[in-house]
């Protein structure tokens, strides 16, 4: 249970420490990871998963806030996020099935931790191809984005079943 | 089914690329990248039926017994089962057998009605629920303690044959008097060292043994909130009233039960077995409710109306009403025999109320001892002890 937590504080000291380059940077990064803290003691005492999903968004967020001073395009910024993410990922997973189910199993973490390099390729590929910076380009992913959120929200059909 | 987790991580992917447009950084827009794989991944997992059968052995158990459980789990990922009595978490590959031993406590009656079966995908984005229609049922028994032979019997008997020593002469093992022989006398019943003393023949007498007709009237009202001590004071009345009902049985009396809570409930007389289970079975439904505002009037009406007169009434209460006194005297009045068992529980509050209630309730006891046999019962110790040197 210990890890649950300490994933979590490794995540924001680790945030604290990328930020410390600059004090405005830092400051924005100690308000945003407040935040989150206030909506965590919100979840302890509400215990709603909205609010659970309220200070693990809000702790992503700060991410970009800690990295604004690196530059976004280098392949080290990238993977330093990915492995901050990867602390924050470990956190909700074993904070929400250890509840909810009193363990978590290696195929999980696995899973979970499978989806950094794998995002970490698409960014790769996303820089190899690119679909252009223009307008076009922007309303193009736009409209990808689009499709690909209709498609994963889609109300699913019925299964099909052998009685009248 | 998708879970909360699932929209959660949508609203992060689409928050997350609005966020990269926001402040023209493609950083935050990397970091959407992960949720949507994961996403993909729960999407393109092939789900599985669920579903789940369990087995107990369905008897009569006493609380404290161990009662072992079943579970045949079928489906893939995160489980939790939830029915009447038992909760189980876990994870399943395809078909996973539990175990589950519960020890049961306290007495009453389970109906397992309805069974709740949660399932989560391994990334817990996608879920199943079902709620099924259950069967099957516990029973309970408070835990009774072995009596051999009581002491306490009714002064009154019926005129059928039975266990109690009744005031008439006739067949029977308690010797009460020694008279001359008579014609058709038994020859077994020539007491020879009276009639060497005497010089004439002399016979034993015997007190003959009869039925008895027994209420236990368990008065189970709650007057106060306190929730924990009227939880034991309750728990040890039904154990009293299970304790005797169960000795009873085995005698060959008749015997009957008035349950006192929030409403009146009673079982007419009857005899051996039928009458034990007929009571057990009632008391399991004995629970602590809400505060009663019955008076004890009802239980004296019951006993007067359905039970007949000369009737041995064992009274468990804790003596906390005002108006047990006098439903009492009126009880002995229409020739009813009473003995009272008070539980209590001589807890250590020193604030006033407690101390109020103490001697209410020391006064009560001092008063009904006119009258009747009283036993002040502390149930922390067993109930049979002080059976036993009662007389």
């Amino acid at each position: 249970m210990k890890a649950i937590w300490l994933s979590l504080a490794i995540y924001f000291f680790l945030l604290l420490l990328l930020a410390s380059s600059s004090l405005r940077i830092l400051l924005l990064t100690l308000t945003v990871i407040g935040i989150s803290i206030a909506a965590l003691f919100l979840y302890r005492i509400i215990e709603s998963e909205v609010f659970f999903h309220l200070y693990n968004f809000i702790a992503v967020a700060a991410l970009p806030v800690a990295l604004e001073g690196y530059n976004p395009y280098s392949w080290v910024t990238i993977a330093l996020a990915y492995a901050l993410l990867a602390l924050l990922l470990l956190h909700m997973y074993l904070y929400r099935f250890f509840q909810r189910f009193g363990m978590i199993k290696r195929e999980t973490v696995v899973y979970v931790l499978l989806s950094l390099p794998l995002s970490f390729l698409s960014a790769y590929i996303f820089f190899h191809l690119p679909i252009g910076y223009g307008f076009w380009g922007i309303v193009g992913l736009g409209m990808v984005i689009l499709l690909l959120l209709y498609f994963l929200v889609r109300p699913k059909s019925e299964e099909s079943s052998n009685t009248p | 089914m998708r879970t909360l987790q699932y929209y959660a991580f949508i609203i992060y992917f689409s928050l997350l690329i609005l966020l990269g447009f926001v402040f023209i950084s493609p950083l935050p827009v990397f970091l959407s990248i992960p949720f949507l794989w994961l996403i993909v991944f729960s999407e393109f997992r092939r789900k599985k039926e669920i579903g789940v059968k369990r087995e107990f052995e369905e008897k009569r158990y006493v609380e404290g017994n161990t009662a072992e459980f079943k579970y045949e789990i079928k489906g893939e990922g995160y489980y939790h089962i939830k029915d009447a009595l038992n909760e189980l978490r876990g994870y399943c590959k395809n078909i996973c057998l539990e175990k589950k031993k519960v020890r049961l406590y306290p007495f009453g009656k389970i109906s397992f009605k309805k069974m709740e079966i949660y399932f989560e995908d391994f990334l817990g984005l996608q879920a199943n629920y079902l709620e099924k229609e259950d069967e099957g049922e516990l029973r309970i028994y408070p835990k009774i303690e072995y009596m051999r032979k009581l002491q306490i019997k009714p002064r009154k008997t019926r005129t059928l044959l039975g266990d109690y020593p009744s005031r008439r002469k006739g067949q029977g093992l308690e010797f009460m008097d020694i008279r001359d022989y008579q014609a058709g006398d038994e020859m077994k019943r020539i007491n020879w060292k009276a009639t060497a003393r005497t010089d004439k023949l002399m016979v034993n007498e015997f007190e003959s043994e009869r039925t008895g007709d027994t209420v236990i009237l368990l008065d189970v009202r709650r007057f106060y909130k306190g929730e924990e001590e009227y939880e034991k004071l309750l728990n040890a009345s039904v154990r009293a009233a299970a304790t005797i009902a169960t000795y009873l049985s085995r005698t060959r009396s008749r015997v009957g039960l008035v349950v006192l809570g929030r409403t009146v409930d009673w079982i007419y007389p009857s005899y051996g077995k039928r009458a034990m289970y007929l009571i057990l079975d009632r008391l399991l439904y004995v629970r602590s409710g809400s505060i009663s505002r019955l008076s004890f009037d009802y239980g004296k009406f019951i006993v007067s109306r359905f039970f007949p007169p000369n009737s041995f009434v064992i009274l468990i209460s804790p003596l906390l009403s005002w108006d047990i006194d006098d439903a009492v005297v009126e009880l002995l009045a229409k020739d009813y025999d009473i003995l009272v068992i008070s539980p209590t529980l001589m807890g250590d509050g020193e604030n006033l109320a407690t101390k109020l209630l103490r001697i209410e309730r020391e006064v009560r006891i001092r008063r009904l001892r006119i009258y009747s046999r009283v036993i002040d019962w502390n149930i922390e110790y067993p109930l049979t002890s002080l059976l036993k040197v009662m007389r």
